[in-house]
């Protein structure tokens, strides 16, 4: 009777043991995490606020004996308002934690350039275009799976990386060009199970942007903030 | 080819073209019905300098200045001319004998006058056959690299002077004021400026942007016409064209300023040689008396509008132009 | 000479004129010294272009677009020319 009862608490230990074991290996409860080999892709809108484009004056050499420093024709005071546009990103998850991906952006700001101080009386005045600008980038995307939320769908990310950016001037005859570096956070939210699901994207950050139409070559720190619908297979 | 009599151009001279120029102001003579553009139709240009100095600048010195404006001009990449200095001589800076001559003239009744520029034409072709330029050496004059006070500097006033003998008219791009004993220079961004910087400074001796369109659109390399691009429309006033009006061209990017006119009684006007770029445009009319240093007497110049600015941020393409500009002005 | 006026028959200027014996009078500064005449189309005769008149013997900046300068009818111009001889203006 004796040896009946060891046994059989033995199994039931084993058995115990190997439960343990599994719920070891399982991170999320309930829905998998995108992992290496899946490939992502988002599009939606994206918004970048607006930036100082420069100050510069028009000037004159000044004669000697009639004052000191150039002499000022007129001021021009340049600025990017703010514009919305559509982005659209394609990625792969190398790994479940890290992400790379290539992504465009399209919108059409507007610039101005406030006339002003015109040493013979000129009306002020606002001289505006608008841009056709691209910016095509690549990223790395790290995503914090021990952060997930909602059983897993929610996974928050930063991510990181640069870009080429181009400027088309009205009726497109002239191009200017510059580079772009960005970085930031977002934030996952996927729907379904299995292998192919729906999910949302949402990110904010910085892109550090050159060159482009920018008179004084300076570059601007940009606010930037993109909202996608996200498919992931 | 027989040369018919020739015409001494005793004046500068723009008429009013029934098409636009392209850029700035280029000295014209009437041929018959039309008017042609002065230009030199063989290089390079050979000329005499007068062996003959003034107090402080002997007759070497004057050749050296002579021969610097020639190649500040010579050293503008958009634009291709050339000059050789043949020889001293003894003849003065005056028309008619078949030699350009570049030399000191004493002209105490010109007593506003530092030099001036002349030309003989074919009256037959529109070809210049010579050009004279004298320096009055009523004024004091000098040579020195970091100017001399109360002396005017002789190689500033031969690159503007150089720049008429090339075929420049006169720039407007500046601004003087009213003293006593008359007007004075405040600042000029164009050598071609009428009016020269005060004695003693030497800033007379760099070209400008205005300057550099100017040159390279009467003489033009390959390069200026691959890399420049221009900017053409209309001035009008209630819906009439403006004849006269000065309109600057400012690169955003670069910051120069280039000027040109309209030439026509439709208002129209080409400003040329620019950088591609964006750029913003001002007009202003030129009342501040010293339309016979632009224009021909002859033409019907409005000066009744105020100065302002256009409302659209113009992109100059590369080796192109933006066109359909309309700067609407209001009589004062 | 680039920058010197020129004329034609019948026509009327007011011409400042300078000249050191004995040579032949001169316009002062090339056309510096000249002021055309011209007939509005209400018939007055105007000064072109608009006279510049210094107020005071502080330098005045010359501002184009300036809406007070304004064209001068011929007895307006001489009036002017009259005071300021009489300022002991040059």
């Amino acid at each position: 009777m004796s040896v009946r009862i060891r046994l059989t608490a033995f199994c039931f230990a084993g058995a115990w043991a190997a439960m343990a074991a599994t719920a070891v290996a399982q991170v999320y409860v309930g829905h998998d995490i995108p992992r290496g080999g899946n490939v992502e892709i988002s599009g939606g809108v994206g918004w970048a606020a607006g930036n100082d484009l420069g100050s510069i004056s028009a000037e004159e050499t000044r004669n000697t004996g009639t004052g000191t420093g150039p002499f000022v024709l007129f001021d021009a005071d340049s600025k990017m308002k703010a514009a919305a546009g559509l982005q659209a990103h394609i990625g792969m998850f190398v790994s479940s934690a890290v992400s790379i991906e290539g992504g465009v952006l399209g919108a059409r700001p507007h610039v101005t350039t406030q006339l002003s101080g015109d040493a013979e009386s000129a009306s002020d005045l606002i001289a505006d275009e608008t841009l056709t600008r691209l910016i095509i980038d690549g990223s790395v995307l790290f995503h914090f799976t021990g952060a997930s939320f909602g059983g897993g769908r929610g996974v928050p990310f930063v991510f990181g990386g640069g870009g080429y950016l181009r400027d088309a001037h009205e009726k497109n005859e002239v191009i200017d060009t510059g580079h772009e570096y960005h970085a930031g956070a977002g934030l996952h939210y996927w729907t379904g199970q299995g292998k192919h699901r729906v999910g949302i994207r949402a990110d904010g950050g910085l892109s550090w942007r050159t060159g482009g139409a920018d008179f004084s070559g300076t570059t601007r720190a940009v606010p930037t903030i993109t909202g996608s619908i996200a498919y992931l297979f | 080819m027989r040369r018919a009599s020739a015409l001494m151009l005793t004046a500068l001279m723009v008429a009013a073209l029934s098409s636009p120029v392209s850029a700035y102001l280029k000295l014209g003579t009437k041929l018959g019905t039309r008017t042609v553009t002065l230009k030199w139709s063989q290089l390079p240009i050979r000329y005499f300098v007068t062996d003959r100095g003034t107090s402080g600048v002997t007759s070497t010195q004057l050749q050296q200045a002579v021969q610097s404006a020639f190649s500040t001009w010579e050293g503008v990449p958009t634009a291709q001319i050339s000059s050789q200095f043949v020889g001293f001589t003894l003849a003065t800076p005056s028309s008619g004998d078949g030699a350009t001559v570049i030399g000191f003239q004493n002209r105490p009744g010109l007593d506003r006058t530092l030099g001036a520029t002349s030309f003989m034409i074919d009256t037959t072709t529109g070809a210049i056959v010579e050009s004279d330029i004298f320096f009055n050496s009523a004024f004091s004059w000098s040579v020195s690299a970091q100017g001399e006070s109360g002396s005017f500097d002789l190689q500033s006033i031969a690159l503007h002077e150089i720049g008429h003998l090339h075929g420049l008219a006169h720039s407007a791009m500046g601004e003087t004021e009213l003293r006593p004993g008359g007007r004075r220079v405040i600042a000029a961004e164009a050598v071609m400026f009428p009016i020269a910087f005060s004695a003693g400074t030497i800033l007379g001796r760099t070209l400008r942007a205005d300057d550099i369109a100017g040159i390279g659109d009467i003489y033009p390399s390959s390069t200026y016409t691959r890399n420049t691009g221009s900017i053409s429309g209309k001035v009008t006033k209630s819906g009439k064209g403006v004849l006269g009006a000065h309109v600057i061209a400012f690169d955003m990017q670069t910051q120069k300023l280039v000027g040109g006119f309209s030439l026509s009684d439709d208002g129209s006007f080409v400003i040329a040689g620019l950088d591609p770029g964006p750029h913003v445009l001002r007009v202003e009319p030129l009342d501040d008396g010293d339309i016979e240093s632009f224009f021909d007497a002859t033409l019907n110049i409005d000066v009744d509008f105020r100065a302002q600015f256009y409302n659209k941020i113009i992109v100059v393409p590369k080796a192109g132009g933006t066109g359909g500009v309309e700067l609407k002005v209001v009589a004062k | 000479m680039v920058g010197a006026p020129q004329f034609q028959a019948g026509e009327e200027a007011v011409l400042f004129l300078s000249a050191s014996g004995p040579s032949i009078a001169h316009i002062f500064g090339l056309s510096q010294g000249l002021y055309r005449v011209k007939t509005d189309s209400t018939g007055h005769r105007l000064v072109v272009p608009p006279v510049l008149t210094a107020n005071s013997d502080q330098p005045q900046a010359v501002t184009r677009g300036d809406v007070t300068r304004r064209q001068l009818t011929l007895d307006e111009f001489a009036a002017t020319v009259r005071q300021a001889i009489a300022r002991g203006e040059r």
